[in-house]
């Protein structure tokens, strides 16, 4: 006898493309055949910013006591005893919560990410509690995609995590950490270990403002000079060989990541010890989980940091973070910009596998860019389409990262300058009379001085981001003139013809006949101007 | 060039190689059959869903050959099937699904896709109870082990 549709898993399976998540869920309650056959549909791409999260994230019961914080969005009750100090489980008002009438804590959630963990591709990660709970266990390892917003701000009020404290004197800079009542407290071996300290009557974060200030061990120059920063910029970089004056509790997972491994800072003298104390002790448990996940995912093809909380108080070290990017060999896509900060340019590019094809590492402190380029000149790269980098260079240099880097659709750089008239660097390379590789750049960001010859040797652009870059109108009719192909202007301060003058006659006005596309007109300042300009160039 | 398929109920359709070639599965039997006339039997297709897949790849033949698209994301949208198709899914459920086993089985991808559509249209908005009663699916969870399922992936519920 034929089996009816409905009973075999590999067609019902079929369907699983075309249903949203809350029709898979619909499906995952059915019976065990649609179960197995939907489930890693529905747990394929999770997102914990969507409100859903933000609601579940809410209920978990079992926090650590928390003092009262201020109210927020939500209407939600917090209940406290009579004589108003804070409770430490919190119960809601149930029948606000669909049906659910369990009580979920946290293991609860843990549970559910070990059951269900296997099956998530793309992740996108904000609550430091769906981190904690993808990477305690392993459970989590066959991500393709990963993005880190830790500490972005998410629409699930986030406060009724936070020890809000109030202003005290030596706090008043202390930032505000997401979900720091949140972590589970690391099995402690020998070590002294205060996740959040507990809350004193007023709410502080341990207020003890008599406390002598801490005098801090010397800074040593010898970590800073090897990976050659800047000593002004990275002020506070300890020698990790020394015993920080922190104690941090043990790793979690001393296979991956240990405590020689981190860039320990010296302590924050705006705040008291243990305040210090536990901050450092937060970004270690959040920096090994974060390390933990992407260690045992190899199979990502996409890492997303950009709006990943900055780990102020210490780093880890260069060696380790290549040696983590060389596990990656499938790493199509990497916007580094925060958690790889202030790498050395062509370090990381050693690291990464040769098939990939964005990179964006905008590292605001880090004093080397892309530029200068190393001598002997680095393989050519066909893979690479988009870079974003800092750094500046000559139109020389441009030309030469061009032909590196042949297939480059956009690019980032901070400012490309005039070639000097007189150019005794032997490394330079002189002008080829043909376009000289860049023949598929599309997009270029940055500000250009010598935009006439940039465009000539690169006529593919259509794209110029020319950020901080004022502009004037010799600039504006020249454009017109020698870059006919390019499309989209766009910069950062209002450009000088958005002007009443102007905008009276169509015909004559270069700006009508400069501005090709519309879009980039939103930056500008003057809204009535924009209109006006705007409606000039729908004209025919 | 007339084909000739025969269903499992022992009933001959003649059509055109090009519609008949609609389906991969024959089309790689006329190929290793080469110019051979002998007609090709499916066992595992009644005449009456013969009839309406027959008439299906009459009606697309001349459409392009679909390339897959290399993608890593599965999603894709159901609310854009053709007035044609949509008439043409007008059946019961039964045949319904009858062809969606025959697309399967002949490896028409249009035809399932569309199949696919049309039933994910119907499982659309409905509660877990709605969609087993509408499909004759039988429920072997117990009553805690649904509601532990439920509350584990309530995330994913619509707000």
């Amino acid at each position: 006898m034929k089996q009816a549709f409905v009973d075999i898993p590999e067609l019902v399976t079929h369907l699983a493309p075309y249903l949203s998540p809350a029709d898979l869920l619909s499906c995952v309650q059915l019976n065990s055949t649609w179960n197995t056959a939907f489930i890693p549909f529905l747990w394929r791409s999770i997102d914990d910013s969507i409100h859903s999260w933000g609601d579940i994230l809410l209920q978990i019961t079992n926090l650590r006591p928390q003092p009262q914080s201020p109210a927020t969005t939500t209407e939600k009750a917090i209940e406290t005893t009579p004589n108003n100090t804070p409770v430490g489980v919190r119960t809601f008002d149930i029948s606000r919560h669909r049906d659910s009438d369990y009580n979920k804590d946290r293991d609860w959630l843990f549970a559910i990410f070990e059951r269900y963990g296997h099956h998530i591709r793309e992740l996108n990660i904000q609550s430091p509690l769906i981190l904690e709970a993808v990477s305690r266990k392993e459970s989590c390892t066959g991500l393709r995609s990963l993005v880190l917003g830790l500490g972005t701000n998410v629409n699930w009020p986030r406060t009724e995590y936070l020890p809000l404290p109030p202003p005290l004197p030596q706090q008043s800079l202390l930032p505000i950490l997401p979900g720091l009542g949140t972590l589970d407290t690391p099995p402690v071996v020998g070590g002294s270990v205060a996740v959040a300290p507990s809350p004193s009557a007023d709410g502080g974060m341990g207020a003890a403002p008599d406390l002598p200030a801490f005098e801090g061990f010397e800074v040593a120059p010898a970590t800073v000079a090897a990976h050659g920063f800047d000593a002004t910029s990275v002020d506070q970089v300890e020698d990790p060989y020394q015993e920080p004056d922190v104690e941090l509790s043990d790793p979690l997972f001393p296979d991956h990541l240990t405590l020689a491994d981190l860039i320990i800072t010296k302590r924050d003298e705006r705040v008291t010890p243990e305040s210090d104390k536990a901050r450092k002790e937060y970004m270690w448990t959040i920096a090994q989980h974060t390390w933990h996940l992407i260690r045992t995912n190899p199979g990502l093809v996409r890492i997303d940091t950009s709006r990943c909380y900055r780990f102020y108080d210490f780093g880890i070290s260069d060696d380790f973070i290549f040696a983590t990017l060389r596990l990656l060999k499938h790493l199509k896509d990497l916007n580094g910009n925060d958690l790889f900060k202030d790498l050395h340019f062509w370090r990381l590019w050693d690291a990464l596998p040769a098939k990939i094809e964005s990179l964006s590492i905008i590292a605001s402190l880090s004093p080397s860019g892309v530029f200068p380029l190393p001598d002997p000149l680095p393989k050519v790269n066909t893979s690479l389409k988009v870079l974003l980098a800092g750094g500046s260079t000559t139109v020389n240099g441009l030309l030469t990262l061009m032909s590196i880097f042949p297939n480059l659709t956009r690019l980032g750089l901070q400012k490309v300058e005039k070639n000097p008239e007189y150019m005794s660097n032997p490394n330079s390379i002189p002008l080829p009379p043909s376009p000289f590789g860049g023949q598929y750049l599309r997009k270029l960001e940055g500000s250009v001085e010598d935009w006439e010859t940039v465009f000539h040797y690169i006529p593919s652009i259509v794209e110029w981001d020319a950020q901080g870059e004022p502009l004037d109108e010799d600039l504006a009719l020249l454009l017109k003139d020698h870059c006919p192909n390019l499309e989209s202007f766009k910069q950062q301060y209002p450009p000088w013809f958005i002007d009443e003058r102007f905008t009276a006659v169509p015909d004559d006005d270069p700006t009508n006949q400069f501005l090709i596309t519309h879009h980039h007109l939103r930056v500008f300042d003057s809204i009535v101007n924009y209109i006006k300009v705007d409606e000039m160039l729908r004209e025919p | 060039m007339p084909v000739i398929l025969v269903s499992s109920d022992n009933q001959d359709f003649k059509v055109d190689k090009e519609v008949a070639e609609r389906s991969i599965l024959i089309k790689n039997m006329l190929e290793d059959v080469g110019e051979s006339d002998s007609p090709i039997p499916l066992p595992n297709v009644t005449a009456a869903v013969l009839t309406k897949v027959i008439e299906y790849c009459e009606h697309h033949r001349n459409d392009p050959v679909q390339v897959p698209e290399e993608t890593d994301d599965p999603r894709k949208r159901s609310n854009d099937i053709e007035e044609w198709d949509m008439k043409f899914m007008q059946v019961d459920q039964e045949m319904l699904f009858e062809i969606i086993l025959a697309a399967n089985y002949l490896d028409i991808k249009p035809l399932l896709d569309v199949g696919c559509k049309t039933v994910a249209n119907i499982i659309k908005g409905k509660t877990p109870e709605e969609i087993r009663k509408a499909f004759n699916i039988v429920n072997d969870f117990t009553p805690e082990e649904e509601a532990q399922i439920k509350k584990e992936n309530e995330w994913a519920e619509d707000r």
